[in-house]
């Protein structure tokens, strides 16, 4: 099958990559770009462990085709803080004790990035709803809610 | 990499519409709109359409455009998402009944990528239908994958999927209307008319066709309304039902009265035995429960995994009577 | 209690940074050169003898670089538990036969994801379809299709227990219930799908990354399939996305057919599982059928129960033989009772293979125990936090099934959580909204912190922790200890930071691969705390005593007096006499010939069963839609005893997982089989709870000291789910009169309780 050259812009890089029409930018982040942070959990849009920020808005990524992000800012958990800070979630995320295993949290904590910019004070339902499509076995959800409360 | 990889296909990202009536008319029914794709992409990874052409519909100009006109109402376009319609002010301020439905679709992210027409086109459900193409080895094929048996009404005729877009009731109390066009030009169609009924293909929409817009009269004060859905966790669920429903009291009845529902049957619901029972009547506890148990009459509810016919039945039964009581409350 | 400088304190856990940064390697994160695509083919039929397979066309395909077959293999059963030859008795790829849907029956590799699908699709298999048996009742009757050749009557494990006589204990009892509780097929639902990858080098050794609880059972059943050395096999655990009893199994076909494939082809091969896969062909839960008959005295005092299971135990053992014991010894948990009688039976259908889930037995038959508790304290008008204050176990107290109470802090879980929750008032609450009812229930559960065995035969002891000092002064601790999310790593860290004054930052943990690290039974049976905080704990002291011994040497003090604190190295009382930690260990060195500081400490429970038991008690509030049975969870007050919590917030978030897994498990989870297809194999179709489900939670930590565990600690992983669900059916029942005696509890379940009510 032939590949296609695509511009993608992620995390404000602009690169190109040769993907197939059918590869998903889930795969291409991660297996093109390298960018492991994305998880895939179902693949098919019900768990929210794939969640990337496109123009700012989470997305599913297992959901889009890599060549429909063309011309888009894809943002994925490695541009949220560079290098070795943090972005204020993903430090509220450590304090509260909101990471176990850690598959659900980079989708989990760009969806509730983009909460608090649109929503600097979620109150608990607003966050709980906001996250309700990232699945999380592990914590019941309840240290990542006091976490994404707790950031100012 | 696992088994869910999407088919190999061809992607088409047409600029005009011309574009897509022409691909649509060179590939005919190999071909598959792509909105948001939060449907159609599972089901292409599952298997449940095969169908060779992409054609994305994102990147033509004038189907991302929602307008607003006192005189001709609403009109959204065909790439416009369910968060675009929801943040727009005119929703709040004119139709906070299309507002409480976009947002009980799904969640977040699924609202985020998919579009209003999308949610109106999606297909109907089935707990059998959306299955792997590996779990379908292990029986044959029934109605809608082209055999001939249905698991869900054993013995049945047809197919029973059950019609899923949320926003859909919330569109036909709105007297929605669909801008379609096709090789022989622009075509509108009343939203109420553009459903079979089959389960197997619930919608008027040929492979030709492709929906523009959806079209909303302009408000017209005096009328009170309400949405409600029931799902089994509250979010992230296809529903149970939903149920929307417009009125005009003028102080000792009903004058005027619409009731849609859409998730209890294999298309939508225009309870209009519910309606003209109850048209010049004063909502009373009386009039609303015998209007609750006609409305239950022009249903068809089925069970579903997690969800029993019984269970179904009362939740509408009590939806609507929820209903009422807080557009009136 | 003693306060510690780290233990007790809410530390964020170790490897957090790197996961919120997407920087933590899971399985299919790690890549090869050369690495191929694999994916495995399942079986759609139930029960099928093969009779062919022809992988000739999909070896045809370009890019395809390898298939494999039951047929390429060294035709070696596995199970996890070996020390029995009768639980060996699956085929890593099938031989013959099939036993259920979703069954591995080959697997392809290639270098190209798309032609690794297709071959799937030319893999030609011809079946001959065979009488499938379903329910485990059936299976047992005299014709029913026989699954194994070696269990006659489809009986996979049987086991029984006696203590006392409760034939005549009965008899002097004011009260005696007995009842019928049935549990659904639920399943772990861990967030990352199995994966493994493998790759081979030139003298025939072979590595494996794989997503797993149990890395050195995966070592031996790895060696022994494949027929050769398990000592030539090396297996990875990477970061792991949750297990919760699912990845435990020693060995899966997904580990087991990468390797296979990686051989045939010569290169690197990656599988990783589909969620579909996961929910088709994934080890679960056991659902079971448990007759329990419980007598009391009028008072309340429990005398003597007798009780039955069937379990549902799906078309192999996996650890099914263990949870046929567990479900009869768990029922003695956390009450007292002298006459004990219980006989488990584990059936083979031809459904996929049920294993160990989180609290292992337990959920099924806490859910009986409590509800029956429930309904006897109503018949003798009794408050059930009395009654549960009555009989639960104390400390010195040893249970029907023989567990030895070395610390108990139940008693104060109930009277923690009955006034938190305010239960004596919630209780009588009024019921005379025609369309919500109200409701509170009580929950109980104590649970073994580790049980005290390997599964197969080792001379090795169940953990053990090596640490290595480096000259800059930090110290490499080697454990086999597997953390999946859980926070393992962090908790041993954390005892070894604390023993030797030093900064978490300076303890650098490598877990989990058997090339390096010392073996470990693995993460199961909530056994890490204790088991290898107590090797982390000898090892740190046995660190600290080779230290102690060369800095005590120059300060001509003895050892016996010296501290260590704030990386520093003192002697009591005079702080300005000190040696920094650094220092220490390099003077160790110039006094040993340069050798480095290299330590070890094991960890061997002292009682097979299990050297202690956490208790808790839950309160749960519910409300319900009496119109349409819909169920809202409103509120859980939880109180429990971990002996010392060593991180509070781990603790905490260990129970709060628990709250929304037993939550699920109570009203909502349930996998659904059409004959024996999966109706519902999606998350979707599953149904867990999501975050805008989850209610209120509020705990309280009940601190006992126990002598066994390291610093006082007991475990909480899985005891915590117990008490979940029987928490909510008696809500349940409080709130609308319907005893719910089958999970889970549906809208469907109560508006058909309410209606029999009624008639
Ligand atoms: C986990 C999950 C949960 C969901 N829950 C809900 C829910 O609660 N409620 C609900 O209503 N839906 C739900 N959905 C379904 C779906 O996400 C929504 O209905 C969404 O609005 C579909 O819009 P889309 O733009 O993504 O559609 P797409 O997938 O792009 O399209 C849907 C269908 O419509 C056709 N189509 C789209 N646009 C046009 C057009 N302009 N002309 C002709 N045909 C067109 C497509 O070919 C396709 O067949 C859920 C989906 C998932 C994965
Ligand atoms: S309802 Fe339709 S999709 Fe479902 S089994 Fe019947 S025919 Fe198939
Ligand atoms: S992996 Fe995309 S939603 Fe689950
Ligand atoms: S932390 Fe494990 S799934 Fe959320």
């Amino acid at each position: 099958m032939e590949k296609e050259l695509l511009e993608l812009t992620v995390n404000g890089e602009v690169q190109e990559v040769a993907v197939k029409p059918n590869d998903t930018l889930l795969e291409v982040v991660r297996d093109n770009l390298g960018l492991i942070g994305t998880k895939e959990a179902c693949g098919v849009g019900e768990c929210g462990a794939c969640t990337v920020l496109m123009e700012g808005r989470p997305v599913l990524s297992c959901l889009t085709l890599a060549l429909d992000a063309t011309e888009q800012e894809v943002t994925t958990i490695e541009g949220l803080s560079t290098g070795e800070d943090l972005d204020p979630i993903q430090e509220s995320f450590i304090q509260y004790g909101a990471v176990q295993c850690g598959f659900c949290t980079p989708g989990m904590i760009l969806t509730a990035k983009e909460l608090l910019g649109r929503d600097k004070n979620p109150d608990e339902a607003e966050i709980r709803e906001a996250i309700s499509g990232n699945l999380c076995r592990c914590t019941g959800y309840a240290k990542i809610v006091e976490a994404v409360q707790a950031v100012k | 990499m696992n088994s869910n990889r999407l088919p190999r296909l061809k992607y088409h990202s047409p600029k005009t519409i011309e574009e897509v009536l022409k691909i649509k008319q060179t590939f005919a029914d190999d071909t598959v709109i792509l909105a948001g794709g939060t449907d159609v992409i599972p089901m292409l990874k599952r298997r449940n359409v095969s169908c060779g052409h992409v054609i994305n519909i994102k990147r033509i100009r004038p189907l991302k455009q929602i307008s607003f006109d006192e005189k001709e109402g609403l009109r959204v376009g065909a790439a416009v998402t369910l968060r675009e319609v929801a943040d727009h002010p005119v929703i709040s301020n004119a139709y906070p009944l299309m507002g409480k439905a976009v947002q009980s679709v799904a969640y977040n992210q699924i609202r985020n990528m998919g579009t209003l027409v999308g949610n109106i086109c999606v297909d109907n459900k089935c707990t059998y239908f959306n299955q792997s193409a590996f779990w379908w080895q292990s029986r044959p094929d029934c109605f809608k994958r082209d055999g001939d048996c249905c698991y869900v009404i054993k013995g049945g005729k047809q197919c029973y999927a059950l019609s899923a877009g949320d926003t859909v009731s919330a569109l036909i109390a709105l007297e929605a209307s669909l801008a379609i066009v096709g090789p022989e030009g622009e075509q509108r169609l009343p939203l109420e008319d553009f459903y079979t009924g089959d389960g197997k293909k619930p919608q008027k929409l040929d492979h030709n066709g492709l929906v523009t817009a959806v079209l909303i009269p302009p408000p017209i004060s005096g009328w009170k309304d309400g949405f409600l859905k029931k799902s089994q966790r509250g979010s992230v669920d296809f529903a149970i039902a939903t149920l929307s429903i417009r009125l005009r009291n003028n102080g000792t009845g009903l004058e005027d009265v619409r009731i849609a529902l859409n998730g209890v049957s294999s298309k939508p619901i225009r309870a209009k035995g519910a309606e003209q029972y109850l048209m010049g009547k004063p909502l009373d506890d009386e009039t609303i429960s015998e209007a609750a148990r006609i409305l239950l009459g022009e249903t068809t509810p089925l069970s579903s995994i997690g969800t029993s016919v019984q269970v179904r039945r009362r939740t509408i039964e009590a939806m609507f009577t929820d209903l009422i009581e807080t557009i009136e409350g | 209690m003693k306060e510690y400088r780290l233990i007790g304190k809410r530390l964020p856990r170790i490897d957090a940074r790197d996961k919120v940064k997407g920087r933590a390697l899971y399985t299919d994160d790690i890549s090869m050169p050369g690495m191929l695509y694999g994916l495995i083919l399942r079986s759609p039929y139930a029960h099928a003898k093969i009779v062919k397979i022809d992988t000739s066309r999909a070896l045809k395909l370009p890019g395809v670089k390898a298939v494999v077959t039951g047929e390429d293999t060294a035709k070696v059963k596995f199970g996890v538990i070996s020390r029995s030859r009768k639980f060996i008795d699956e085929y890593p790829l099938a031989v013959d036969k099939v036993r259920f849907i979703g069954e591995e029956v080959a697997a392809v590799a290639a270098t190209d994801p798309d032609a690794a699908m297709e071959a799937l699709d030319l893999i030609e298999v011809e079946y001959q379809e065979l009488p499938a048996v379903f329910d485990p009742e059936e299976a047992q009757k005299p014709g029913a299709p026989q699954i194994h050749e070696h269990a006659p009557g489809n009986i996979s494990r049987e086991h029984h227990m006696k203590k006392g006589d409760p034939d005549r204990a009965f008899k002097e009892c004011d009260l005696v219930r007995e009842d019928t509780f049935t549990t659904q097929s639920a399943i772990h639902a861990y967030m990352e799908p199995r994966a493994a990858l493998a790759s081979w080098d030139l003298t025939d050794k072979l590595m494996v990354y794989t997503s797993t609880q149990t890395p050195y059972y995966v070592q031996q059943h790895l060696g022994r399939t494949l027929g050769m050395n398990p000592d030539n096999i090396r297996i990875i655990k990477p970061f792991v996305g949750g297990g919760f009893g699912g990845k435990s199994d020693g060995l899966s076909a997904v580990e087991f057919s990468a390797a296979l494939l990686s051989k045939h082809a010569g290169r690197p091969v990656k599988i990783v599982c589909s969620r579909d896969e996961e929910f088709t062909a994934a080890r679960r839960k056991h659902p079971a059928s448990i007759t329990m008959k419980t007598g009391v005295k009028k008072d309340g005092t429990i005398v003597a129960r007798q009780s039955r299971a069937i379990l549902d135990g799906g078309a192999y053992c996996s650890l099914g033989p263990l949870t046929t014991v567990l479900m009869g010894t768990f029922q003695t948990l956390p009450f007292r009772f002298e006459h004990f009688q219980y006989d488990g039976y584990r059936i083979y259908t031809n459904k996929p293979p049920c294993g160990a889930m989180r609290g292992h037995g337990g959920p099924q038959v806490h859910f009986a125990q409590d509800a029956q508790l429930d309904m006897i304290a109503e018949e003798l008008d009794l408050d059930p936090v009395e009654m549960a204050l009555k009989n639960g176990l104390k400390t010195g107290d040893e249970s029907a099934a023989g567990f030895k109470i070395v610390s108990s802090g139940f008693a104060e879980c109930l009277r923690k959580v009955s006034e938190a929750a305010d239960w004596q008032d919630k209780k009588r609450t009024e019921k005379n909204d025609p369309k919500k009812a109200y409701g509170i229930g009580l929950g109980c559960g104590g649970f073994p912190s580790g049980a005290g065995f390997y599964f197969n035969k080792t001379t090795s002891a169940h953990s053990s922790v090596i640490i290595k000092a480096g000259e800059g002064g930090g110290l490499s601790v080697l454990t086999g200890a597997s953390d999946i999310g859980q926070g393992s790593d962090s908790v041993v860290c954390q005892i070894v930071a604390e023993v030797l004054g030093l900064p978490i930052e300076d303890i650098h943990i490598t877990s989990a691969d058997t090339e390096i690290t010392p073996p470990d039974m693995g993460t199961y049976s909530s056994r890490v705390t204790v088991a290898a905080g107590n090797a982390a704990l000898n090892a740190a002291k046995a660190a600290r005593e080779a230290l102690f011994k060369v800095v005590a040497d120059k300060f001509e003090a003895s050892p016996d007096d010296l501290l260590a604190e704030e990386q520093k190295i003192f002697v009591k009382g005079s702080p300005e006499i000190y040696t920094s930690f650094v220092d220490a260990v390099n003077l160790y060195q110039k006094k040993n010939q340069g050798s480095p500081l290299v330590v070890k400490g094991s960890y061997n429970s002292p009682d097979p069963l299990s050297p202690t038991y956490s208790f808790g008690a839950y309160i749960c509030e519910v409300e319900v839609d009496l119109r349409t049975g819909e169920l809202t969870v409103l509120r859980y007050t939880v109180g429990h005893d971990c002996g010392q919590p060593l991180n509070p917030m781990s603790v905490e978030g260990q129970i709060e997982g628990c709250i929304s897994m037993g939550m699920g498990y109570a009203i909502s989870e349930d996998l659904r089989f059409d004959g024996g297809q999966t109706l519902n194999p999606s998350f979707l179709g599953y149904a867990m709870p999501t975050a805008n489900q989850m209610p209120k939670i509020e705990i309280t930590h009940v601190v006992t000291d126990d002598p066994h565990g390291p610093f006082g600690a007991k475990e909480t992983g899985e005891g915590s789910l117990d008490p979940v669900a029987p928490a909510i059916v008696n809500a349940v029942y409080n709130a609308t009169g319907v005893r719910i005696k089958d999970l889970p509890i549906t809208s469907g379940k109560i508006l058909q309780g309410l209606k029999d009510k009624d008639r």
